[in-house]
């Protein structure tokens, strides 16, 4: 049962990348690697990227809400221990970095993609406890997939025989989207405060 | 070559072998007497290895799960390795392993974590880690806990983890 699930998590991890290779082709024209560490992408509406609309609580949130800010945007779950804590971290580190002129034009959005853990106040308090100008939204299981895969970023859910019942296995990039909500600078996974403060700044 | 030596010589042969052989074993008992660690007082992977940097992630409010992490070092001719840990503030302590292949984090439970003779090994962020799954109050930065290591001859050390944000 176990072996079936891990293979059809697998199948799904391969088919993902499949496809977001295929969309990032077919947005390559636009695609720019930065020499800073991270690679700008034009929002290509149903390719790549773009609005979409989660919940806050039982209020919807959507990314179009923010159009004017630039929004640091990271998928992730509460009780991701070790990954999830490490990138939020540099995210928090690197906005203390902001003036509180530039931090009024930045919305750092946390996305839970653990939605049957992480609901409401709870989600609140762990986005906001990194830093306070973080908003955690998500949806149902399927929203927020959506969402993610939009960006080009994947989840799957492993059983597993840890206390914790089921493991989520996942990307861990930064997005930075634009104020006018064209473009978007993926970060990756091991960012350095510094990359993020760069990044963030350039789109100020 | 006489008849008589002609027969004697796979005795001879024989001889000097298991000679040789004794006189290498000897030896190799010799140096091992010598061997100033097995001479003193260590007899056990909790007194071989020491640990460095023990540290636990700082729990934002509600989140149940922290990850501890330390090195561990291995300051003897055995291997040994971490079996299991304990703390009474957790329901369950596991010990994981992050991993990234293409691009997507996987963490997995793992039985123990060797730490290789005269050797060490690390747990930090990416790596491996000490599961401390449910939580009973939060884990706040500028505490410390007390962790208990069991070792894979059943031996245990217990260390005081600093609780940190564990940022840059």
């Amino acid at each position: 049962m176990n072996k079936i699930i891990i293979f059809i998590g697998l199948l799904a991890f391969v088919l993902g990348i499949g496809i977001a290779r295929y969309y990032l082709a077919q947005s390559s024209p636009d695609l720019e690697t930065n020499t800073d560490g991270y690679t700008k992408v034009k929002v290509s509406e149903g390719n790549f990227g773009g609005d979409f609309t989660l919940f806050q609580g039982d209020k919807p949130v959507s990314l179009s809400d923010f159009h004017g800010k630039l929004v640091v945007l990271y998928f992730g779950f509460a009780s991701c221990p070790d990954v999830c804590p490490t990138t939020l971290t540099i995210i928090a580190s690197a906005l203390r970095q902001l003036t509180p002129e530039e931090l009024e034009t930045v919305q750092p959005v946390f996305i839970s993609i653990d939605p049957e853990r992480d609901q409401g106040e709870k989600l609140t308090a762990y986005a906001t406890y990194f830093h306070p100008g973080f908003i955690g939204i998500t949806g149902t299981p399927d929203e927020v997939q959506k969402v993610a895969n939009q960006y080009g970023g994947f989840f799957i859910k492993v059983e597993s025989d840890s206390a914790l019942e089921y493991l989520v296995e996942h990307t861990s990039k930064t997005y930075i989207i634009s104020k006018d909500g064209q473009y978007v600078s993926i970060l990756p996974h091991d960012m350095t405060r510094d990359v993020a403060l760069n990044a963030i700044r350039s789109g100020l | 070559m006489n008849p008589f030596l002609r027969a004697m010589m796979p005795a001879i042969l024989l001889t000097t072998t298991i000679g040789l052989y004794a006189c290498d074993n000897s030896t190799q008992t010799a140096e091992k007497g010598k061997s100033p660690k097995s001479a003193i007082v260590s007899t056990n992977a909790a007194e071989f290895i020491t640990v460095s940097k023990p540290r636990i992630r700082a729990t934002a409010p509600g989140q149940t799960v922290s990850g501890a992490f330390m090195t561990l070092v291995n300051n003897s001719e055995t291997a040994y390795a971490l079996t299991s840990v304990s703390y009474h503030g957790a329901s369950v302590v596991e010990i994981h392993e992050t991993s990234m292949n293409e691009g997507m984090m996987r963490m997995r439970k793992v039985s123990q974590i060797d730490i290789p003779a005269n050797g060490s090994a690390e747990l930090k962020p990416g790596s491996y880690h000490i599961m401390l799954i449910g939580l009973e109050k939060e884990m706040k930065a500028g505490t410390a806990e007390t962790l208990t290591l069991t070792f894979s001859d059943d031996s245990q050390k217990t260390v005081e983890a600093l609780v940190g944000t564990l940022s840059e």
